[in-house]
């Protein structure tokens, strides 16, 4: 039974909310893109770079008093891919109640937006692997004979700079995958740190997770998917893809009357990512 | 490559092991395309697939499948482009178009006369950009299948050729069978 003419909480006036001391991140993907392949600035007077590809000649064995011809063998041909810059945007608006009154500002939007359009590039480079001419399937979930038969072929391929670990850019759920096989594998496996330090290793900030077989594993979200698999891919950092990049994310502001008064907030970046030698990636489909 | 790398072609096409959840897949319908698949590789790979909720181009490509490390085989497969928060991307579109790839189908295009109003806005702010991509995306379907047709009549007329060459063949040698036996003196008359 209630105690009458009691002083309540509710008789006082009181603050309505107070807010906590930490504010938590939101849950999306970091970027991993920019590591793993060649970077160069915008070009100047032009929309377009070409990335060139060197050719290569052939020499034969020449016998005594013999006459070599200019052939096929002694043409050197060098062939480009074109990048051509598009932008990316991102618009907020903020109305004047909020700018005057609330705690989010205009430099709290730009850095936003400026993370928005990190993740969109990312995925931008995380769809390339979709466009690789050369595919390992697996049957159910990610292996790691899978991994490695996608690296035989990039070296089978010759790819230069071999010294350069290959980089698997996989899936949250192919890493599951693959985790999950070292440790249902055999004893042996155990005794081995190399094998340990997949599973050890906490993820770092740019999605690095561990390195097996002299390969790099990168663990991340956003990858196209197709056939009921993720379009995961193993390439050379070096060499398989390249791009065009502004120096930053371009902030357009303008205040609005009569469509709201609101303040206008537009991002927009210059950027192209394309593919530049095929055969230094392989893409690894597996279940998503 | 090698040379004990081989590439197989069609005739002995590339299955992979199936799942209980591809089997289930396979029995959805294709999704239905702009553009008619080529290989019924892509067909499979549209059965149960979603499009993306994105702006999007959808392309039929070849892949050279790993089978093992001595083994590989040519198949077909399905791969999207984003063309959401870039719609001018018609200069990598060409380059994949140069690859190989074939397009099928694009959808979730933003243009001015959409209903939803987010959807207007970001046309116009892009400029009608996906408006003109769709222009040069038909363009280059048009270019593509035209190629394909002119392909394929080329292939017709030769079949139809050779067919004709071994007709001609075998009402030669059937004259030749059934025309009368000179005789020795006749011969030499």
């Amino acid at each position: 039974m209630g105690v009458a003419n009691l002083t309540e909480y509710s008789n006082s006036v009181n603050y309505p909310k107070v807010l906590s001391d930490l504010i938590s991140p939101a849950f999306v993907k970091s970027v991993i893109g920019l590591n793993l392949l060649h970077a160069e600035d915008l070009p100047v007077r032009s929309m377009v770079k070409q990335f060139r590809k060197e050719g290569s000649l052939t020499a034969a064995a020449l016998a005594e008093s013999t006459a070599l011809a200019i052939d096929a063998n002694g043409e050197l041909t060098r062939t480009a891919v074109d990048a051509t810059v598009a932008k990316c945007a991102v618009s907020s608006g903020l109305t004047v109640e909020q700018l005057r009154f609330g705690d989010i500002d205009l430099a709290t939007i730009a850095d936003k937006q400026a993370n928005a359009i990190a993740r969109y590039v990312d995925n931008d480079f995380l769809a390339g692997a979709a466009n690789l001419s050369t595919a390992v399937t697996s049957t159910a979930g990610l292996t790691i004979d899978d991994v490695m038969l996608g690296q035989y072929n990039i070296y089978n391929s010759e790819c230069p700079n071999k010294e350069v670990q290959l980089a698997a850019v996989i899936a949250h759920k192919g890493f599951y995958q693959i985790k999950k096989e070292i440790v249902q594998s055999g004893a042996s496996a155990w005794t081995n740190p190399q094998m340990l330090a997949i599973l050890q290793g906490a993820p770092q900030a740019n999605n690095f997770v561990g390195s097996l077989g002299s390969i790099d594993f990168y663990a991340t979200s956003g990858f196209a998917t197709g056939s009921g698999d993720n379009k995961q891919m193993i390439i050379h950092p070096m060499w398989c893809f390249a791009g065009v990049f502004d120096t930053s994310p371009q902030l357009v502001s303008t205040m609005k009357g009569s469509e709201g008064l609101y303040q206008e907030a537009v991002s927009y970046y210059f950027y192209d990512i394309i593919e530049w030698n095929d055969a230094a990636g392989v893409l690894l489909n597996s279940d998503t | 490559m090698t040379t004990q790398d081989t590439i197989q072609t069609d005739d002995s096409s590339y299955t992979p092991q199936l799942t209980q959840r591809d089997r289930i897949r396979l029995k959805k319908p294709p999704f239905a395309t702009k553009y008619q698949p080529l290989h019924p590789e892509t067909v499979d790979a549209l059965r149960g697939w979603t499009p993306p909720r994105v702006a999007y181009v959808l392309f039929e490509r070849w892949v050279i499948h790993l089978v093992s490390d001595a083994e590989k085989r040519k198949t077909y497969d399905i791969a999207t482009l984003d063309v959401e928060g870039r719609p001018e991307q018609i200069a990598k579109i060409r380059t994949l178009v140069n690859k190989g790839f074939r397009i099928l189908h694009w959808g979730n295009f933003h243009y001015a006369s959409d209903k939803d109003e987010e959807s207007q806005k970001k046309a116009v702010m892009y400029g009608h950009a996906w408006a003109k991509l769709e222009e040069d995306l038909v363009r280059e379907a048009e270019k593509q299948q035209g190629d394909y047709r002119a392909k394929e009549a080329l292939e017709e007329n030769e079949a139809l050729r050779q067919k004709l060459a071994a007709y001609e063949a075998k009402e030669k040698a059937a004259q030749k069978a059934s025309a009368p036996k000179l005789t020795a003196k006749e011969a030499t008359n």
